[in-house]
């Protein structure tokens, strides 16, 4: 992918001199990630965490995208939010937080959802999207647009102790709709888990993005980690893309 | 023929089992296999597993660690492993 990087200045190359040194990366790297923009939907325990590293890291610009205001059962996880802003908007509290650690980098706060009314002009408006949302609904809103736009797609998710994530890359590796055809019947909105669950994916999920508009590494392209924490087991798996698939299987190109 | 079944996530919270075997007859298909799942352990896994009409619902699953094509399911072999990946999001 192509992001238009922005020059350092030396108080950039202050705050980021440990990362510079990383092989691959570099200024050049650094650069584009001070040049690319961000969509997180939402920013509660995966979202928090993704968009914490990245104001680190040095990412140019943040859309932050979650309804709602702040309830204490955010707080075990949602890493974003404080204590003291309980009842008021999460992105309000999110974007305090975030430029209390990184105040040169631009966040756009949204207090809405992701739906198939506004995805296409909130994916519209960045490099790179970090799915970190709940419902089947929003994802799938998500991945359509993020498909139809060409915008890499990482895609994070957690239940208990176990967490998965991959990247979309469109038209190179299946989309969420090929992993997912139809939408899970059985799948609510609540469920159990940790914040040091959330907070594990989160950060790989960060790493994702920094790796995709950074341009160094291997991206989970066409691969899905998978965790479980309760007992330490990793194994990635090879994802396919479905040759039918309604949302990508006319892009050509195969993984 | 011995079919090994593994459950990620929700599907092991109801399963109780992170894995386990089905004796299953040798012209038995992933649909066959679903339902039998279903059986073994009632509605809080047929809710995953199966729709309304009892047909597999279409989650990520694997063969052998090869990702199945719900437009054309693969055979099942003696000693196959089927991964079924429960459906997870964010929040
Ligand atoms: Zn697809």
């Amino acid at each position: 992918m192509t992001v238009q990087g922005k020059p350092l200045t030396d108080e950039d190359r202050a705050i980021y001199e440990w990362q510079l040194d990383v092989p691959g990366f570099g200024e050049e790297g650094q650069e584009r990630l001070k040049g690319a923009s961000v969509l997180i939907s939402r920013v509660g325990g995966l979202g928090s965490v993704v968009a914490y590293e990245l104001a680190a890291a040095g990412i140019g610009r943040l859309v932050l995208v979650h309804a709602g205001n702040i309830k204490p059962s955010d707080l075990n996880r949602q890493l974003a939010m404080t204590h003291d802003a309980l009842g008021t908007p999460r992105v309000v509290s999110a974007k305090r937080r975030l430029n209390e650690l990184n105040p040169r980098m631009s966040i756009d706060a949204i207090s809405e959802n992701i739906t198939d009314d506004n995805a296409e002009r909130l994916v519209g408006e960045v490099d790179l999207v970090v799915d970190c949302a709940p419902l089947f609904e929003e994802r799938f809103a998500m991945n359509r647009e993020a498909v139809r736009q060409g915008k890499p797609l990482v895609e994070c998710a957690m239940y208990e102790l176990e967490a998965h994530i991959t990247t979309i890359i469109p038209g190179q590796t299946p989309c969420l709709a090929c992993l997912h055809p139809e939408e899970p019947p059985a799948w609510r909105r609540r469920f159990p888990v940790f914040g040091a669950v959330s907070g594990t994916v989160g950060c790989m999920g960060a790493m994702e993005a920094i790796k995709v508009l950074g341009g160094l590494g291997a991206p989970l392209a066409g691969r899905m980690v998978t965790m479980d924490l309760r007992d330490m087991t990793f194994r990635t798996m090879k994802l396919t893309r479905n040759p039918n698939c309604p949302i990508c299987s006319h892009l050509n190109k195969r993984c | 023929m011995n079919i090994t079944v593994e459950y990620t996530a929700q599907l092991k919270a109801r399963t109780g089992c992170s894995d386990e075997t089905f004796e299953v007859d040798s012209s038995c298909d992933l649909p066959a296999l679903f339902s039998a799942i279903a059986g073994r352990h009632g509605d809080p896994v047929r809710e995953i597993v199966l729709d309304a009409q009892d047909t597999p619902v279409q989650v990520l699953c694997f063969v052998n660690d090869k990702q199945v094509d719900w437009g054309a399911p693969p055979q099942l072999a003696e000693g196959a492993k089927i991964t079924i990946m429960s459906p997870i999001s964010g929040g």
